[in-house]
């Protein structure tokens, strides 16, 4: 229905547009049926393209959203293309020829179709030598630019990026979600970017080296004003310094007085200064003393000097300025070292100076951003004191080494002063120049954020036309384009749409060609189209095995039977509730989720939020019928059975005249599991009985079913052989002994047991058989019937053929098959060398065409026939086949066994966190056990034992279903239409 | 201490084992390089290489590409992958990885000192250092200006303390004697990962002692062979060898006594493996003895990723990664410098 109205209105659009007021409605439905309809066999590429071409030539970009969006909801409802799902649609393997002119847009025409598998014409030539390699480099280029200005926006602000922008490119779309936003931002680039490309690279060209020319000018004027922080922080510690020390040792020398006369001359101090370790605190006093000699250097002109110096460049070493004189007595150096690396090098001072520096540091640690590495990093002011020329020397390499940088600091506190306050007049002065510089910088940023995530796309999109192009031939004769690839037979006009829409755009004036091929059986690709809805089923099958090329695909099959069949193993009323309105918000909320980045769990339950709200509304379903709500059966019609005081058994509420008797009623519950079961003493066995059998039931159900599908795929194949020698015997096979048992099962279900007479003389049993027995019977002792298994008369006889029938049917699945295959090798082989010469007839012909395709076209069928290899490989499929019909069937039973274990950890929550507590009284106890309740509700019956169910569902689908007919003879390859969002998408990362 | 075997391996080292077999499933075959040699330009080079598992490494590298950037950024990346595997192990795997660094850090140190000889720019030689034989005290190895300095004010901090014990006695730095340290160090340390990865046992022993006695040898062979014409005593060249490797006793005895390349050749004779391969350089000329033997450890090392559980492919990963970028050197500069004839000199490791 959608399918139709939606392409009637963009055919229809189309056609009005180009034939306007000529033809009326009736008239349009017409053209759209001849144009939708058009089959593909029938078709020529001029002829049909004539209707699409000129529709094309005014179709706007609503039109294609209407139109991207109807194929893309459309897939497995719409009438023409019905069973998408069932088979792989049909593909066509077509040539399509252009001209060089149109080659790039048409390219990026087809790639918007998302419908074109592009085939590798040149699989030989590496990926340099290729004819647009030069472009596909270009690309690159421009990327590294753009990555560039990319870094630096990202580096300045990340909230600059407009977000939104980026939003529209990365979102991982389903068709319907956003396809239009998405659409319409890629269809605005691509239209910009056929004249656009140079002049983008010009663009990011000039941008870059602005953007490199301002940072280099930046970094200078950071470099210098770090400098100047460095050295304030210096200074402010040398002035602490020697402010507290001088105070100190004021303190000291009166000590001194009292204690000792003897004042000491300079140089006696100095050597107490120089063994630091006994005479630490004296430092301070020397240093008093020397203060003269480092003054009369005139550091204040040192550090003029180092201003020009810093100003005029070369930042990229330290500076080293000594702090003072040439004095043969004591000096020092000052500067900046990083914490980490801090005992490192006073260890390294110590060691080459033979403990004869001091090394003093700041307590405090200062973060300073060093604009050289871009990176904050904790500094302390360091000042070390050393004497003699050769230490001087040894102390700056070493100092070097370990990344310190060193100041000059006048000494003289007034002279520091000045210093001090010229330094501030330049950091003012920088700080000003970088602010207004940084303002610049963020106005240009902001422009190029602003237009980043289109020129990326703009890029990306362009370097996955250079990549697709590079696929292609350029055959010199005709002077025209040759790709050669897959499309949908269904999207021959969509493909015929886009090669003229890239002609047109180009003008060129050379008409595109499009040319139908035949194809070597089993090369094809196989293509579904996919909706929101049967991705998650179909994606479940593949993650099994690719279908081949016609294959019958499980997975429409699986829409219902999965959800089913896992509602069997978590039939609850209460819990499907529960997962269906979950995957009901996940459902209605998903346009919005979709955007979000969910956590890994989250994500992976919107992925499938289809297949979970059927799965919970199917356990709805089979809650009603095993009666449960979390584990209270629900008396929604009223119970059929009725207990009463003169008997231990209850009797059918119609039905108890005599409660001794104990009858069962008459008429039995409506819907499901009478309730009162749940609380009778055989209420477990009963359901065990019936959840064991109907296991069975459906188990032998599912997998005739995948045989009759493997059938199907014999008969769309044909291959009479797989039918008649495997399909028939195996469908023989498992009918005889487990259809045998099923129909057992309905059979015993049928006999109204309590109503059965029985005669002393009679052959048949009297109460109900076991049905285990009967069945090892009929394998173990055949020919006999004991009294008490028999079902029916003539049970043995009946038992008899169908044991012989599953003992032929060994045989017949084993030999026919390979023998009559070397049967037919054989009569082949006289034919061969006929055979061949007509092959190479055929290639000839071809080569006229282009002598593209070669390489793929010799296939397995003429490799030599081994009889060992196939007859093994029977054996091995057979044996499967039998052990296998056995051991599936019996691994069914995993509904029962799961179900079972459903109901009694439901039923045991239930039974200890709220009766307990609510027998007992305690109203804590109900409210912490109602809690707890809650909590094992959902963590483990919602999440765990539905994930084991789900598991369970899943193998059963894997193993018991599929392996009767999915990929037996090989995957196939999936169709991979050349798309931009894929093209673009590793690039992202 | 034995790293397992079989029954215990995995515990601790199983997850590294697996990267770097992952590693070495991204070691470029021998198809890549022929697509490689055929390349025309740098920039052909990296679109191919991009196509291997070096993928976007030169991707941010603005335009005229340069050997020395290919090179550098391709020994980053298996650098990176060595570190990360390194920070990774725990012991004795650690240690062992840790003496993989040692003949780097010999390496670099020696640099520096030749270089600081030569009055070069420290900054300027650390950048030619190699990462993985980087050490704390690297950059302050200009001041020492004697051995013994050296070892009291730097190498003391470093691993490689202990092997530098025996230059404490030299007088001074001069080119030869720089040249005898690198040699008694490299001499000591293969002593000491002999001794470790003997101590070890298993697998690794095995398949380690192989390799390092093949080290031994042709440290031992090039001593020799680059002795002649120099200043270097027989007595001090005779110290020069490592003590192991299976040119011990005899060859080595003789090789101390070599004053030619034709003694040499004699000296060896009796080992066939090395018989065969001076016999290829002198009939080859297109093969130097250098070549052949990193053909041969190649090979030694190729050999290592047979075995399994053992820590051989460690150390086999990081040289063949090393001949890898080798390889894309010598490919790099053969294209830049137009020599296409000399192109296919490269060893090929798969």
């Amino acid at each position: 229905m959608r399918r139709g109205s939606a392409s009637t209105s963009q055919m229809g659009l189309d056609q009005l547009r180009s034939r306007e007021a000529s033809l009326g409605g009736g008239g349009m439905l017409g053209e759209r049926d001849a144009v939708g309809v058009t089959s593909p066999g029938a078709h020529t590429p001029r002829g049909g393209g004539a209707g699409g071409m000129r529709a094309a030539g005014n179709a706007t970009g609503a039109q294609k959203r209407a139109h991207a969006r109807a194929t893309g909801f459309s897939s497995a409802l719409m009438p023409g293309r019905s069973f998408a799902l069932f088979r792989s649609e049909r593909m066509v393997h077509v040539r399509l020829y252009f001209d060089r002119a149109a080659a790039r847009t048409t390219v990026e025409e087809l790639g918007d179709t998302r419908l074109f598998e592009f085939q590798d014409l040149n699989p030989e030539t590496s990926a340099f030598q290729r004819s647009f390699a030069a472009d596909v480099r270009r690309c690159d280029e421009m990327m590294r630019k753009l990555n560039y200005l990319k870094a630096q926006v990202l580096e300045h602000d990340r909230s600059a990026l407009d977000k939104s922008a980026y939003d529209n490119f990365d979102e991982d779309e389903d068709e319907g979600l956003s396809s239009d936003v998405r659409g319409a931002a890629l269809k605005h680039t691509s239209s910009e970017s056929a004249i656009g490309m140079d002049d983008l690279n010009h663009q990011l060209e000039s941008l870059e080296k602005g953007m490199q020319d301002m940072n280099r000018h930046d970094q200078l004027l950071k470099m210098q004003f770090h400098q100047y922080v460095e050295m304030r922080l210096v200074m402010d510690f040398v002035a602490e310094l020697f402010l507290d020390e001088s105070r100190l040792s004021l303190q000291r020398k009166r000590r001194e007085q009292v204690r000792s006369d003897n004042k000491g001359t300079i140089q006696a101090k100095i050597g107490e200064l120089l063994d630091p370790i006994m005479h630490r605190s004296s430092l301070l006093d020397d240093v008093e003393v020397e203060e003269p000699s480092a003054l009369s250097v005139g550091p204040a002109k040192h550090f003029g000097a180092n201003g020009a110096d810093t100003a005029s460049g070369d930042n990229r070493r330290p500076k080293f300025r000594t702090g003072s004189s040439e004095s043969p007595s004591l000096s020092y150096f000052c500067g900046m070292i990083e914490s980490s690396s801090l005992t490192a090098y006073e260890r390294m001072i110590f060691r080459i100076s033979r403990g004869n520096a001091i090394v003093r540091v700041s307590r405090n640690a200062h973060t300073v951003f060093d604009p050289e590495t871009s990176e904050t990093m904790s500094k302390r002011p360091v000042v070390v004191f050393y004497s003699g020329d050769e230490l001087k020397n040894k102390i700056i390499k070493t100092s070097q080494a370990y990344r310190a940088t060193l100041y000059t600091i006048p000494v003289d506190s007034s002279a520091q002063e000045v210093a001090l306050a010229r330094l501030e007049e330049r950091m003012r002065d920088v700080e000003a120049v970088l602010e207004s510089s940084a303002r610049q910088r963020n106005e240009i940023l902001g422009q190029i954020a602003r237009d980043l995530a289109k020129w990326e796309a703009t890029i990306l999109r362009e370097k996955a036309v250079f990549h697709c192009l590079n696929l292609l031939n350029f055959d010199t004769s005709v002077r025209l384009f040759l790709a050669e690839g897959w499309c949908p037979e269904a999207s021959i006009p969509e493909i015929e749409q886009a090669l003229e829409e890239g002609r047109r755009r180009s003008n060129s004036q050379v008409a595109s060609l499009m040319e139908q091929q035949t194809f070597r059986e089993g090369s094809a690709p196989t293509y579904f189209r996919l909706n929101k809805f049967t991705e998650v089923f179909h994606s479940i099958v593949e993650s099994y095995g690719i279908a081949e090329y016609g294959e019958v695909n499980p997975a429409p099959f699986l829409v219902v039977t999965f959800p089913f069949l896992f509602a069997v193993m978590f039939g609850d009323i209460g819990h499907g509730i529960l997962m269906a309105m979950y995957a009901l918000y996940l459902i209605l909320a998903e346009r919005r989720l979709a955007r979000k980045a969910l956590g890994e769990m989250v994500q992976m339950t919107f992925q499938g939020r289809y297949i979970i709200f059927l799965m919970g509304v199917f356990s709805i379903y089979t809650g009603f019928i095993y009666n449960e709500f979390f584990a209270v059966p629900l008396d929604l019609f009223g119970t059929r059975w009725f207990y009463s005081m003169e008997s231990k058994m209850a009797c059918g509420v119609d039905n108890c005249k005599d409660p001794a008797l104990a009858l069962p009623p008459l008429v039995p519950y409506p819907f499901g599991f009478d309730p009162i079961w749940k609380s009778s003493q055989t209420g477990l066995v009963y359901f065990n009985s019936y959840k064991m059998k109907l296991s069975i039931v459906l188990g032998v159900c599912q997998m005739f079913m995948g045989l009759v599908l493997s059938a199907e795929n014999a008969r769309y194949f044909a291959r009479p052989l797989d039918f008649f020698c495997e399909f028939v015997p195996q469908a023989i096979f498992l009918l005889s002994i487990f259809g045998y048992l099923v129909v057992l099962i309905f059979f015993k279900w049928n006999v109204d047991w309590t109503a059965v007479t029985c005669d002393p003389d009679g052959l048949l049993a009297c109460g109900p058989p076991d049905l285990k027995s009967i069945l090892i019977g009929m394998i173990m002792s055949p020919g006999s019937v004991p009294r008490e298994l028999s079902l029916f008369p003539m049970q043995a006889v009946l038992q008899n053929v169908l044991m012989l029938a599953a003992l032929i049917s060994v045989p017949w699945m084993l030999f026919p098959k390979p023998f009559i295959l070397r049967a037919r090798s054989r009569t082949r082989r006289g034919y061969s060398a006929l055979e061949e010469r007509s092959a190479n007839e055929f290639v000839l012909d071809d080569e006229a065409a282009a002598g593209a395709s070669g390489g793929d076209d010799d296939s397995g069928d003429k490799a030599p026939f081994d009889f060992q290899e196939i007859m093994v490989h029977q054996m091995i499929h057979t044996i499967e086949f039998v052990l296998g019909a056995v051991s599936n069937t019996a691994s069914y039973l995993r509904l029962w066994a799961l179900s079972l274990a459903h109901a009694q950890l439901s039923d045991v929550f239930l039974e200890k966190l709220v009766m307990l507590p609510y027998e007992a009284g305690s109203v804590v106890g109900m409210a912490i056990g109602a809690c707890l309740w809650l909590a094992a509700t959902i963590g483990v019956l919602m999440l765990m034992e539905s994930l084991s169910a789900f598991l369970h569902a899943l193998r059963l689908h894997w193993v018991e279903f599929q392996n009767k007919f999915y990929n037996l003879h090989g995957s196939g390859h999936k169709f991979a239409p050349f798309e931009f969002r894929r093209a673009a998408s590793p690039a992202d990362e | 201490m034995a790293p397992g075997g079989m029954i215990g391996f995995n515990v601790d080292d199983g997850f590294l084992e697996a990267i770097v077999r992952g590693f070495r499933a991204g070691v470029l075959t021998s198809v890549d390089y022929v697509n490689l040699t055929q390349c025309e330009t740098l920039e052909d080079l990296r679109m191919h290489l991009s196509g291997t598992d070096y993928g976007g490494f030169l991707a941010n590298e603005p335009a005229p590409l340069s050997t020395a950037i290919i090179a550098e950024l391709a020994t980053k990346k298996f650098v990176d992958e060595f570190r990360s595997i390194h920070v990774q192990a725990v012991e004795p795997l650690k240690s062992f990885m840790d003496y993989l660094c040692y003949p780097y850090m010999i390496d670099n140190m020696v640099l520096l000192i030749t270089g600081t000889l030569q009055n070069r720019d420290i900054s300027e030689l650390l950048d030619k250092c190699h990462p993985l034989g980087t050490f704390d005290s690297m950059a302050s190895m200009s001041i020492a200006t004697t051995p013994e300095e050296l070892y009291r004010e730097i190498i003391v901090d470093t691993p490689l303390a202990p092997y530098f014990v025996d230059c404490v006695s030299m007088e001074d730095l001069t080119d030869i004697n720089v040249e005898i340290i690198r040699n008694t160090l490299y001499k000591a340390y293969l002593e000491d990962f002999y001794a470790f990865c003997a101590r070890m046992g298993g697998s690794t022993a095995e398949t380690m002692c192989e390799i390092l006695e093949f080290e031994a040898d042709r440290r031992a062979i090039n001593i020799t062979l680059n002795s002649f014409g120099t200043a270097l005593s027989k007595d001090e060249r005779a110290r020069l060898y490592p003590n192991i490797g299976v040119l011990i006793p005899e060859g080595m005895f003789k090789l101390s006594r070599a004053d030619d390349p034709q003694m040499v050749a004699s000296a060896i004779d009796g080992y066939p493996t090395y018989r065969a391969l001076f016999q290829e350089a002198s009939e080859n000329q297109e093969k130097s003895l250098e070549d052949l033997f990193f053909t041969r450890e190649v090979a030694l090392c190729r050999n290592t990723f047979e075995m399994q559980f053992h820590y051989g492919i460690f150390y086999a990963f990081l040289k063949l990664k090393e001949q890898e970028v080798r390889n894309i050197t010598w490919i790099a500069e053969c294209i830049s410098q137009k020599q296409r004839r000399k192109i296919n000199n490269y060893i090929p490791i798969w």
